[in-house]
């Protein structure tokens, strides 16, 4: 390779990657309570969380189409927090009208740190959520009673075998074999994401 | 690719596990619970612990609230037990004031719960805003606030009167009913949602406020449990009767959690009247005392609040006085002085500055001591702006130091010293929020005022030495900045000894500066010496530890060790994360992961990183920062790099927008962003406005510039693409004497310029020219001969020669390109050579064959 092919070949452009669409109403459902909760964590009342989120769908879809919805790059994770993050604020001026000493906007340079808790926080529930939609279906009703009693609940294994008939093994076993299927499905999801 | 551990958390059962109990606690998708003996469920509220139905009881048929709490709401079983015994105790509560406990059990799934008289009416604020409303004097209201305040207050003392406290009082829990009476709601359930010896029980009281955060205590936000009693009760109260009265909440409550419980910890309540001037000065008084951040301050019970309450309606005096406003800044000022930095101090402060600094001036005009007390007020206030900040706290702290710094200069006059002090901090101000000319003036003053007072060695001398200095480094003025640093360093050494604290800034800066120069070693030595300083003194968790750490591993990373740079940037950030620090350190830690990953070749982490922290900075700076510019700039640099090279122009633009506006145009910021914007209109085809920018970018430049000079190799591509040889080669020239200046650029990069050029003049006809440039590409790769460009090189060199008939040099040449060729096989697979190496190695082979079929001479 020539020095001259060799630099462009370093330069040479990398074209973004090809996006699957999802529709809207996919949308909806995935991120929907992602946002609400997003919201609800910056401390904004149900009735304006979900105000917020019709604003978040809308502004995107505004975007369009220069925006490609493309849930399995990272971009779209950022993107969809600044959405979210300028129509919490938004809702918050709305109901706070500016009085005598709100008048001085303070940003408090914790905020952000403090904000990208809650939003990563929001991120794993959202994961977690889709998660275990899918383990409702797959596993058997017992199963999951007993993941919710003995994992969940922190009763006594002894005592969730008794109540719903099983043998203590079959308990644990329902425990990790239930939490390695939400960890797998998690993973399936993040990997396209970061 | 790299993941911090913080990112396999669902890898980690216990993790994953913590949050399937609160997706599970959200009922998310699930079922409404089914509640033994009661129908009818509708979910009325939701909250972090809980969730709220309204239901019918099924026996009486009456309507009631059940609360169904969150698996794991209660901790252990020890909370459970203790579950039970208050949620009996709380039935025995008999109060038409209160809303108590009706009955309690499990739900299938084992979730507790427990039922409440449904009230049927607003909530109190709700109330409030609707009576507010109405067309009525506002002492008419006011009075009937108090009224209902008061039968509020009295069913939390009859309460405390039998041994169980609220903890969680807020508008929200308190409704008023049809008859137009309160009704407290939620009694002593918070008290068994925080099971007292859980160790994660401050994150448990955060995470509880997430919904209503304004209406804790101090005591409660700081975690300390053990002193909540009835004064917590007493100060939710008072926050109550405040809201009454105004109409919201005393601390600002929308600008994020961090900030409103701070603000309960440590701004000063701030009196009712000033926000409405109608509310007399007993009932200031009142709710001021209730506010207290000490409890001890406080009333000590809501029967000492109540019976204040009816002396001041009775026109008695009240028991609650407000002391002197100059006192309680004083106090507060003297307490607060570390957590300055906060905003919401920030906003209390400010609101009280137009009044008290000019009761500070003509109360205590004659005394040093107040003028003393002053200028710490001014350095705090200011100080809380430095140095990782929003604009936004800044320009309100402009607007206050317009006319104060104005007026203190005045009063100031006869006192040197304290003027100096002054100038100082006004510098340092005018220095963040990067209006240099203005710093640069009040520090050189300082500057000039300290050396006039002072003979020989003086702390306030190095200071202002210190930083003046720190402020031609940040312009890039390093030639000043240098002799005034080490001045400084060497005055704090002789004045404080080896291993202070001031000295270790000193030694920070310096080697900050070194850094920039690329002067390794020294910069080094200083940097570790600053970092053991401060280990020692500070520890690990210290802010300014970590900033040693992040110049540490700057170094490191620009001397190429980059496993070492990563290593120390990870602690730093982990540090950074785990204390709390603000966003932009934080976003500094990501930014330079990111530039690491660059380095490496990890394109996508790079990204990833880059723009966390472009993002983290805009979100604390606003995104007219010149740091968020800078930020946008690497991140745009990534993305070129990855080939979106349309969306790293715009973002490039519009950084270099910014940072244009308050730095010289050969400031290192902006010559970065000139050459990057120049180098993505090449790419994108736009050559000719390209080559005017970097031609003028070449011109200006004193030192050399790795950047630059890449841009003009790749313009020079681009013309080579056109087929204009010409024009390439000249540009490759300016590249090759921007690569020649710089200090130590490894040889491989002049090589490879020179490699092209003498492809170029081969191209153009022009063997003596290609020969004499491969020549010195050869020899600047002398000891890479493994490496296939020597081999390239050596064989093009070969034909050159044998082109001007130097046959007897072109056969060494050939055969060194043969010996080269076989090196670097040895190094690599075959597989990652490329078609032309290849085609290139066979050409070799076949002039080499020709050259020895020839006869020698």
């Amino acid at each position: 390779m020539t020095p001259i092919e060799r630099t462009r070949a370093s330069l040479l452009a990398r074209l973004s990657g090809d996006a699957d669409r999802a529709t809207w109403l996919e949308f909806f459902d995935a991120y929907g309570p992602l946002v609400h909760g997003y919201a609800r964590g910056r401390g904004l009342q149900p009735v304006d969380a979900d105000d917020v989120v019709q604003e978040v769908l809308l502004s995107l879809m505004r975007a369009m189409p220069g925006f490609r919805y493309d849930p399995a790059r990272g971009r779209f994770r950022g993107y969809l927090r600044t959405v979210a993050a300028r129509a919490i604020s938004a809702r918050i001026r709305q109901n706070r009208p500016a009085a005598a000493l709100q008048d001085v906007e303070l940003a408090d340079p914790a905020l952000s740190t403090d904000d990208d808790d809650v939003w990563e926080d929001e991120w794993r529930l959202h994961h977690v959520r889709r998660a275990m939609r899918v383990v409702e279906s797959e596993f058997g009703e017992r199963d999951r009673l007993a993941f919710t009693r003995y994992a969940v609940n922190g009763d006594p294994p002894e005592q969730t075998a008794r109540e719903l008939g099983m043998s203590i093994d079959q308990v644990y076993q329902a425990k990790s074999r239930i939490l390695r299927r939400l960890s797998t499905l998690i993973e399936a999801r993040r990997r396209g994401e970061d | 690719m790299e993941r911090t551990d913080e990112s396999r958390w669902h890898e980690d059962p216990d993790e994953l596990l913590g949050i399937v109990r609160r997706v599970h606690a959200e009922g998310a998708g699930g079922p409404t619970p089914e509640i033994e003996g009661h129908a009818h469920l509708r979910e009325i509220a939701r909250g972090g612990q809980s969730v709220v139905y309204r239901a019918t009881e099924t026996e009486s048929g009456e309507e009631v609230a059940v609360k169904v709490l969150a698996p794991g709401a209660l901790g252990s079983e020890t909370s459970e037990l203790r579950f039970e015994r208050e949620f009996h105790a709380l039935r025995t509560l008999r109060h038409p004031g209160l809303v108590g406990g009706r009955t309690c059990g499990r739900t299938a799934d084992g979730r507790r719960w427990l039922t409440m008289e449904f009230v049927d009416g607003p909530r109190l604020d709700e109330w409030a805003a609707a009576r507010r409303a109405d067309d009525r004097p506002p002492d008419a209201f006011r009075e009937e606030a108090l009224a209902m305040f008061s039968a509020i207050a009295r069913a939390v003392r009859y309460a405390h009167q039998h041994g169980v406290l609220h903890r969680d009082l807020k508008p929200s829990n308190i409704r008023i009913d049809p008859l137009g009476a309160p009704r407290v709601l939620d009694f002593g359930i918070a008290k068994v949602d925080l099971p007292a010896d859980d160790d994660t029980r401050l994150l448990t009281v955060s995470r509880q406020f997430l919904g209503t955060p304004g209406y804790a205590a101090p005591e409660q936000v700081a975690g300390r449990l053990d002193e909540i009693d009835a004064r917590t009760d007493v100060h939710a109260l008072g926050l109550l009767l405040y809201e009454l009265l105004v109409g919201r909440p005393p601390y600002p409550v929308d600008a994020g959690l961090a900030a409103t419980l701070t603000a309960i910890e440590s701004a000063p309540p701030p009196r009712p009247s000033r926000a409405d001037p109608g509310i007399d000065a007993d009932l200031d008084a009142i709710v001021l005392c209730a506010l207290q951040k000490d409890p001890a301050d406080r009333y000590q019970s809501v029967d000492a609040l109540l019976a204040d309450l009816d002396r001041r309606r009775d026109g008695l005096p009240v028991q609650a006085h407000p002391a002197g406003a100059f006192y309680e800044l004083r106090k507060w000022v003297g307490r607060n002085r570390l957590l300055f930095g906060l905003a919401a101090a920030l906003v209390a402060l400010l609101a009280s500055f137009g009044v008290t600094a000019g009761v500070l001036l003509s109360r205590e005009r004659a005394t040093r001591a107040g003028k003393e007390r002053l200028s710490d007020y001014l350095l705090g206030l200011l100080l809380s702006t430095d140095p990782f900040r929003s604009s936004d706290p800044a320009r309100s702290v402009d607007a206050l130091l317009a006319g104060a710094a104005d007026r203190l200069k005045v009063e100031l006059a006869d006192d040197p010293i304290e003027q100096a002090r002054l100038l100082n901090v006004v510098g340092i101000h005018h220095r963040t929020a990067a209006r240099y000319p203005e710093s640069e003036e009040a520090l050189r003053e300082a500057l000039r005022l300290r050396r006039a007072e002072h003979d020989g060695d003086h702390e306030d001398v190095a200071e202002s030495l210190t930083e003046l200095g720190s402020l031609f480094l940040f312009v890039d003025r390093l030639a000043e900045a240098e002799p005034m640093l080490r001045e400084a360093l060497a005055m704090r050494r002789r004045l404080h000894g080896e291993s202070d604290l001031r000295v270790a800034e000193n030694l920070g800066r310096l080697g900050h500066l070194l850094v920039s120069r690329d002067e390794r070693t020294e910069s080094r030595a200083l940097l570790e010496e600053a970092l053991r300083i401060r280990l020692e003194r500070l520890g690990e968790d210290d802010a300014a530890t970590v900033a040693s750490m992040h110049q540490l591993s700057q170094l490191h990373q620009r001397a190429g060790d980059l496993d070492e740079a990563r290593a120390l940037q990870e602690r730093a950030l982990r540090i950074r994360k785990e204390r709390g620090m603000p966003a932009p350190s934080v976003a500094a830690g990501h930014g330079m992961l990111g530039r690491i990953a660059q380095a490496r070749g990890d394109l996508e982490t790079a990204e990833r990183e880059l723009r966390r922290a472009r993002d983290l900075r805009a979100e604390a700076l606003g995104p007219e920062h010149e740091d968020v510019a800078v930020a946008a700039g690497e991140h745009a640099f990534v993305l070129a790099a990855r080939g979106e090279t349309a969306a790293a122009l715009a973002e490039a633009e519009e950084a270099l927008r910014i940072v244009r506006r308050t730095l010289p145009a050969t400031h290192p910021h902006v010559m970065t962003l000139r050459v990057d914007v120049a180098a993505y209109r090449a790419r994108l085809g736009a050559l000719d406005v390209a080559e005017e920018e970097l031609r003028s970018a070449h011109a200006e430049t004193v030192g050399g510039s790795g950047r630059l000079a890449s841009a003009l190799e790749l313009l020079a591509v681009a013309r080579l693409e056109r087929g204009e040889l010409e024009a390439a080669g000249e540009l490759l020239r300016l590249a090759l004497g921007q690569v020649r200046r710089l200090r130590d650029a490894p040889p491989e990069r002049a090589a490879g310029i020179l490699g092209s050029l003498g492809w170029i003049a081969g191209e153009r006809g022009d063997p003596e020219t290609a020969r004499a440039n491969l020549a010195e590409a050869v020899a600047l790769l002398d000891g890479h001969e493994d490496d296939p460009a020597h081999a390239d090189f050596l064989a093009r060199l070969a034909t050159h020669l044998r082109a001007l008939g130097r046959e007897e040099e072109a056969r060494r040449a050939a055969a060194s390109a043969r010996a080269s060729f076989e090196a670097a096989a040895r190094e690599r697979e075959s597989a990652r050579w490329s078609d032309a190496d290849l085609r290139t190695r066979a050409r070799t082979e076949r002039l080499l064959r020709e050259l020895e079929a020839a006869p020698g001479d």
